[in-house]
């Protein structure tokens, strides 16, 4: 899938993937992209300056976790992150629903 | 791109081109390269070459450049905006992955056994004695190592578990960790974990460290060759150090910490039969469970491997990070889906072996008749193991020191919740 349809939707799909529990960058872009079955296969890059700016924005926390000799940073949604992440989801349903239903497809 | 043929020359160049914040900065490319020596790691795990992996993961993550355009287009954190996170929160750092280590399992961060006194090289800490809590908690054949850790401005609050010793650091705390042989580069990070090799008495030891600083603390070498813990204004702590020691053949050794800061080592192992839950601290009673099999010794050096007990949730279940799965007892191999795992039953008891976010096992193998002692995945995995009964019912299971499995009731107490000592 294009990176450029996914640019607007980072941040939420970010939020989603870490509101199922603390992770750290790698093992946050390895859920993303198992949970689109390898759809969603983004520069890695782009993941962490995302972070950053949610973390910044307060929807994520982080911290530093020991593990096994790594240096892991550990993100984990704020409660405004949970907040914003089912307002997300509304938003999301029924712009989806709506352009469905313009495009004659099923949703 | 320009030929990026390794990590190392990467992150420099990455080093060179991001313009952000001293702190900042570091903690990027902390996590830029720790991501790509994972990836390198896993790529190596599907059978490609040390220069093939480097070369796929530079080429997964992006150019310096883009890299260093992306950061500067996300301005630098406010610690203003964030909550600080000076407590740690243990469950959520041992879930979170990949734990710590392990030799048998660990930590609770009570804080009990603060050290009072007057620091040895001209600071405010200098009690002789070893501390009650010390001596209750360790026992054995205690040896001095040496001395671990000096204060500047207060108090060092130490818990000495029956596996382990946790250490909460004051701010202007300085370690001695070059004492046993660790070495810290310059800048240090704000997170590290050293192994190393040592003599204690005439017993070889591996001595571990790990410690968790918080947000933003930086270990700075001294021209003593000591490391200093240095923080923010905001800072109130500089952050935990937690040490454990295993033996030549992996076994546990217990260790602590005393009044004048001096790291005590047991030359004696932790009794193979000991299952400690690592987030208490607390030894397990095992008299309401089965024998169901052994694990194989760990390779925890450098430390790569390891397998603890968690009774945070109950029942309890073991986090396991491992290269090569061996069956620890007898059973049918059952795929779970989309790669996630395996589970093992022998007819009486399922264990099942889930691997966490960023693992799996691609090409998993059903088989009949494991035998005890088989490989079952060859993988680099880290699994989250679980037990039910054949019907369904959620079972305990624990490991002892020296690797045996048991599976069934674990006794708890609501005075020291979920997990009693025995």
């Amino acid at each position: 899938m294009k990176g450029d349809i996914l640019k607007g939707h980072l941040d939420t799909l970010l939020l989603a993937v870490v509101a199922s529990g603390p992770l750290h960058g790698y093992a946050i872009i390895a859920a993303l992209r198992a949970q689109s079955a390898g759809a969603f296969d983004l520069p890695e890059g782009t993941v962490y300056p995302a972070l950053h700016r949610l973390e910044r924005s307060g929807l994520l926390a982080s911290r530093w976790a020991p593990g096994s000799g790594r240096r892991r940073r550990v993100y984990e949604l704020t409660v405004e992150g949970n907040r914003a992440l089912q307002s997300e989801k509304e938003v999301w349903s029924e712009f989806a629903c709506r352009v469905s239903a313009v495009l004659g497809v099923l949703p | 791109m320009k030929g990026h043929t390794t990590v190392t020359q990467y992150m420099a160049e990455v080093r060179g081109m991001l313009s952000v914040g001293r702190r900042e900065k570091a903690r990027i490319l902390i996590e830029v390269e720790e991501h790509l020596r994972e990836t390198v790691q896993q790529e190596e795990m599907r059978g490609c070459t040390r220069a093939e992996a480097e070369r796929a993961a530079i080429a997964r993550f992006g150019t310096p450049e883009f890299i260093a355009r992306q950061f500067a287009a996300a301005p630098s954190r406010h610690a203003d905006l964030v909550p600080r996170r000076l407590a740690l929160n243990w469950r959520m750092l041992i879930l979170a992955v990949v734990g710590c280590l392990a030799v048998g399992g660990w930590w609770a961060f009570s804080g009990d056994g603060g050290i009072p006194g007057s620091a040895p090289r001209g600071g405010n800490l200098a009690t002789s004695h070893v501390p009650a809590a010390a001596t209750t908690a360790v026992g054995g054949t205690l040896r001095d190592a040496g001395l671990l850790i000096d204060v500047g401005n207060g108090p060092v609050q130490v818990s000495n578990r029956a596996d382990a010793a946790v250490v909460r650091m004051p701010r202007g705390a300085v370690l001695y960790l070059n004492n046993f042989g660790g070495t810290c580069p310059s800048p240090c990070s704000p997170q590290f974990h050293l192994a190393r090799s040592v003599n204690v008495a005439g017993h070889a030891l591996t001595l571990g460290f790990i410690a968790d600083a918080g947000s933003g603390t930086l270990f700075s070498p001294r021209p003593d060759g000591s490391l200093e813990a240095s923080t923010s204004a905001q800072d109130t702590d500089a952050g935990t150090l937690m040490v454990y020691a295993s033996g030549a053949d992996g076994q546990s050794h217990r260790v602590a910490v005393d009044g004048r800061g001096h790291l005590l080592v047991d030359t004696s192992p932790l009794p193979g039969d000991v299952a400690i839950d690592m987030p208490t601290g607390e030894e397990l009673d095992l008299s309401g469970m089965s024998r169901l099999g052994l694990f194989p010794s760990l390779q925890r050096t450098p430390p790569t491997e390891f397998l603890f007990t968690m009774c945070s949730e109950s029942p309890c279940q073991l986090s396991y990070r491992v290269r090569s799965l061996v069956a620890p007892f007898p059973g049918a191999v059952r795929c779970l889906p989309a790669s996630r795992g395996l589970e093992l039953d022998n007819g009486a008891v399922r264990l099942q072996f889930k691997a966490l976010p960023g693992y799996g096992i691609p090409d998993c193998m059903a088989q009949k008749n494991a035998a005890a002692g088989s490989i079952i995945a060859g993988y680099f995995v880290h699994y989250l193991v679980s037990a039910t009964s054949m019907s369904g019912d959620p079972l305990s299971v624990v490991v002892t020191a020296d690797g045996t499995l048991y599976v069934g009731q674990v006794a708890t107490s609501e005075s020291c919740p979920p997990c009693r000592g025995r």
